[in-house]
């Protein structure tokens, strides 16, 4: 039941990964996507919530190199781009519509539902 | 002195008297031939009678044979006498004929004095005495007549025969004034004679006197005809005296010179005419050859004209006048005759010429002229026959223009030379002869030229001809062309322009005017041209242009005009004075500026959307964390403190918390509602920024073609089944009117984005007819949807309380809300304005009055 959140947002994630923890998962923090990575090649996770606009490798990236290394990981895309569109790329490794989240998420029951089904339908 | 004697004396006495008569006649000059003839006849006559009166009381038959022989020899010399008197009073001359009367006269005469007894009497015997007439006792006489008698008898025919063959002829001349006079006379005469003779030779009675009786009447009637030709002669005279008083008065005022000249050529009068013309005084002329005026000429030797007057004619001669000048005149010259027919001179009747003679020299120079013109003519020029278009003439430009060669030209017809330019035009020049600036065109060398061609029937070797004038105006016509095409396109220019633009002159009469001026034309205007009667609609310049006047300077300014509807027009005024065109005047130039203005407005209030636009994407981003975070951590904060949450009490177990009073202390120091109102705000503000980015959204992915009224109608479901819990208003309590047309286009529009829009306004209109709290205004939204040119536009309008004009220009501004504070956002309107201005390409208008309600106006492009 393990989830990796990768924000730049301090406050995001202490909040985000407050209520994940209350809902029962174990949540791992990282603030950049080079964290990230090292904590990927260290254990696995179920799921990761990725924001986009990060500080050096960006969300993107970090999904194409770290779904080879974990190719069992399922992402969330957690952006505040308002406008952001599934790249070309991203629909090739299997992420749809569905796996879209933009911020700001005000009913944090609606990002649950969607790690809950995740798992549900491991 | 008996009876017989008196009568005889009488006769002889009127034969002496009519002799002496004509020869007083004769030696006046009158018929003097004639009456010297006839004075010699009448003697004869006398001697005649007289002699036989002598016969008649002779006893003696000698004696009566001798005075017989005289008597007849008399009576034949007054024969030939009559002869002579007849011919020459009938002008009958037959030399033949008067040689043989001559001769049988001689012959009849010589018998007579060669016979002893005469050409009566062989044998006479005297009788007794005898009564006859008047009781006279003459002698008779027994006596056998001689055979020659009947000689006498032929030539007293004859006679007669030439007296009556002398007046016919002269009847046929046309000469009857004699006829009847001298054919009664003749007759009674010679008729006397005759019958006395035949009764004389028959022996039936010896009337003796008859003959002379009958004489006498002849010779009274021939008196009486002289006696009338001295009165008439004198009279003639008398006139002769007057008329030539006259004629020199007319002679004189005539406008031809006369020239009187004797048989040898002297002057002997001339009229005024000719002293005027000849500047010579009368004495200076008269009495002096006419030689010395006359200018010789081979051809006609003064000489020549001078002599030769035996018949009338017409010369043409020269005369030098005084000063030397040389004068023409054509001579009318007539023969002068005086009463013997003889001809003393002649009267010449001259006409000046000269002038003529120097029209004639000028149209000769007329002629040089016309030739040297048609040579050096830069025109071509060709004469033609005007029947059969055959060339007669071109002048040398002709040839240069048409490069051809005289020979090719001359009796061929244009078309021959023309090459394949067959044009009617040749037809109708050549055979109608008559042409005025005719235009055609020509192909000469591959290069078409364009010809003005005039022509004129002209003669010209006696011939029919036209002449024409070519011109080539190709360059002129291409200039014309340009020129026109020039001011068409201006007038297409002006025209186009959507700006009102007159021209007047200085008495502000109208010159020009555009298209876009129509309208405000005035049609009762009675053709009057004056600026403001002819567009009254424009009377609202009137100080403007007085004004302009007023400086002669450009003006230009807005003015604001409000109908008697109150809706304020905006219109540009410019009024250009024309100081430096001939036609001076003003140019008036006027634009409503309205929707210009309104689209201005519209202008600025998109350029204020899209920089905030910019704005919301970029900030959209920065303030969505901190807002989630604050929503997040609101949500968390009320699950970290609720009995819900396992961990929640066993962690409060753990610290040895209360947890029921933990609760109670939050909730009476309402600390829940504190989090909810913080919550709440966030939530707000993530609304605006949701909103603000809507101005820059791109949703052109999803445009499809949709029809209005359906989408009206979701809106109107949308708006019924959300019923504000604060009751702010309540949608089912107002009347809605849908005024939809049929067969409206589906057009090509974000559904969701249209949807916001209307679904915006209507609730904006649900709300302020809320505010309205009339009783007596029936709540109702009039929704309309229509097809207006390359529009669709869809209106929505209230009867609530209208939006007052301090805030009108306001209300698609954004955050500018009426709303209480949190209710709007203040965006809605000027989303829904970026929507349709930005992302449908079309117009959001409003249209309010205070206490009328408002209407909305959307305009959608039916064709994106």
């Amino acid at each position: 039941m393990k989830i990796l959140l990768l924000d730049d947002d301090k406050q995001l994630r202490l909040n985000l990964s407050a209520f994940l923890e209350d809902e029962g998962y174990t949540v791992v923090n990282a603030a950049s996507a080079e964290e990230a990575l090292q904590m990927i090649n260290r254990d696995k996770y179920k799921v990761a919530i990725v924001d986009i606009n990060l500080p050096g490798i960006d969300g993107e990236e970090f999904i194409n190199i770290a779904s080879e290394k974990t190719p069992d990981t399922r992402y969330l895309i957690h952006t505040g781009i308002y406008d952001y569109k599934l790249s070309p790329g991203m629909k090739s490794l299997g992420l749809n519509e569905n796996d879209l989240i933009y911020k700001p998420v005000i009913d944090m029951n609606f990002m649950v539902e969607k790690v809950k089904s995740i798992f549900e339908n491991k | 002195m008996s009876y017989f004697q008196l009568m005889e004396g009488a006769v002889i006495g009127l034969y002496v008297l009519s002799s002496l008569f004509s020869f007083f006649l004769s030696s006046r000059n009158v018929e003097k031939q004639i009456n010297r003839i006839y004075s010699v006849f009448a003697l004869l006559m006398a001697c005649e009678v007289f002699l036989q009166n002598l016969n008649y009381y002779e006893v003696s038959a000698e004696k009566f044979v001798f005075y017989d022989k005289l008597v007849n020899s008399c009576i034949i010399l007054a024969s030939f006498c009559f002869i002579l008197f007849i011919s020459q009073i009938t002008g009958y001359k037959p030399k033949k004929i008067m040689a043989g009367l001559i001769f049988a006269a001689g012959f009849v005469f010589s018998i007579n004095l060669l016979l002893p007894g005469g050409i009566v009497y062989k044998n006479v015997l005297l009788g007794s005495d005898k009564t006859i007439l008047w009781g006279e006792i003459i002698n008779t006489k027994i006596y056998e007549t001689t055979n020659w008698f009947f000689a006498a008898m032929t030539y007293t025919i004859m006679v007669f025969v030439f007296v009556v063959k002398a007046l016919i002829s002269q009847k046929k001349r046309g000469e009857s004034q004699n006829f009847k006079l001298i054919m009664i006379a003749s007759s009674i005469g010679i008729g006397g004679i005759f019958v006395e003779n035949i009764m004389l030779l028959l022996q039936i009675a010896d009337l003796m006197i008859l003959d002379d009786f009958c004489f006498l009447a002849f010779v009274l009637i021939i008196s009486h005809r002289n006696f009338t030709d001295v009165f008439e002669a004198s009279k003639i005279k008398s006139s002769l005296i007057e008329s030539q008083q006259g004629n020199k008065v007319l002679v004189d005022s005539m406008n031809d010179a006369v020239m009187l000249w004797d048989k040898n050529g002297i002057i002997q009068f001339v009229n005024k005419k000719f002293c005027e013309l000849m500047e010579y005084d009368y004495n200076d002329v008269i009495e002096k050859p006419a030689e010395n005026f006359i200018i010789d000429n081979e051809l006609k030797p003064a000489n020549e004209i001078l002599r030769n007057i035996e018949k009338a004619r017409q010369v043409e001669i020269t005369l030098k006048n005084k000063s030397g000048g040389l004068k023409d005149f054509l001579v009318g010259i007539s023969p002068r005759i005086d009463g013997n027919g003889e001809i003393i001179g002649s009267i010449n009747v001259m006409t000046d010429i000269s002038e003529r003679n120097s029209a004639e020299k000028s149209l000769r120079k007329t002629l040089m002229n016309f030739q040297s013109i048609f040579e050096s003519s830069p025109f071509p020029i060709s004469i033609n026959i005007t029947k059969n278009g055959v060339m007669v003439e071109v002048n040398p430009s002709f040839l240069k223009f048409f490069n051809i060669g005289k020979e090719h030209v001359i009796n061929h017809t244009i078309q021959s030379f023309a090459g394949e330019n067959k044009e009617e035009a040749i037809d109708i020049f050549f055979k109608k002869g008559k042409l005025e600036n005719f235009i055609t065109t020509f192909e000469i060398g591959g290069v078409k030229k364009t010809m003005l061609l005039n022509s004129n029937k002209i003669d010209f070797n006696d011939e029919t001809c036209t002449l024409t004038v070519f011109q080539d105006i190709t360059e002129l016509e291409e200039t014309k062309k340009k020129i026109e095409d020039a001011n068409l396109y201006m007038q297409y220019l002006i025209d186009s322009i959507s700006a009102v633009i007159i021209s007047v002159d200085i008495n502000l009469q109208v010159k020009f005017f555009n298209n876009a001026s129509l309208q405000y034309q005035n049609l009762d205007a009675n053709n009057s041209n004056y600026f403001f009667d002819k567009f009254f609609g424009l009377k609202f310049i009137q100080e403007e242009l007085t004004n302009s006047i007023s400086k002669n300077d450009v003006y230009k300014q807005t003015k604001m005009v409000v109908d008697s509807e109150g809706s304020a027009d905006f219109y540009e005024i410019s009024i250009y004075p024309l100081s430096k065109v001939e036609s001076k005047g003003y140019v008036i130039m006027l634009e409503n500026i309205t929707e210009k203005k309104k689209m201005e407005e519209m202008m600025i209030q998109t350029e204020k959307l899209m920089s905030i636009s910019g704005l919301a994407a970029g900030m959209a981003h920065e303030i969505n964390n901190p807002l989630g975070t604050i929503v997040q951590g609101c949500h968390n904060i009320v699950r970290r403190t609720s009995k819900d949450l396992s961990k929640n009490l066993v962690l409060a177990d753990e610290l040895g918390i209360n947890f029921d009073v933990l609760n109670s202390y939050f909730e009476k120091r309402q600390i829940y509602e504190i989090i909810s109102s913080m919550k709440n705000a966030a939530l707000r503000a993530s609304d605006i920024i949701q909103n603000m980015l809507q101005f820059s959204r791109k949703s052109e992915s999803k445009k499809q073609e949709y029809s209005i009224s359906k989408l009206i109608d979701e809106v109107l479901d949308l708006a019924n089944s959300e019923y504000d819990l604060k009751k702010k208003y309540d949608f089912k309590s107002i009347t809605v009117v849908k005024e939809i047309a049929e067969d409206l286009p589906e057009i090509r529009i974000t559904v969701t984005e249209i949807q916001q829009v209307l679904y915006n306004i209507i609730r904006n209109a649900a709300q302020a007819i809320k505010q309205e709290n009339s009783i007596e205004k029936k709540p109702t939204l009039i929704l309309r949807a229509f097809q207006e040119g390359d529009y669709l536009v869809i209106e929505i309008e209230d009867n609530g309380p209208g939006i007052p004009d301090k805030i009108k220009n306001k209300i698609f501004e954004p955050f500018f809300t009426t709303k209480e504070v949190g209710e709007g956002t203040g965006l809605g309107l000027s989303v829904s304005f970026m929507i349709i201005k930005n992302n449908h390409n079309g117009i959001l208008n409003v249209d309010s009055a205070k206490n009328c309600g408002t209407v909305f106006q959307i305009k959608l492009p039916v064709e994106q």
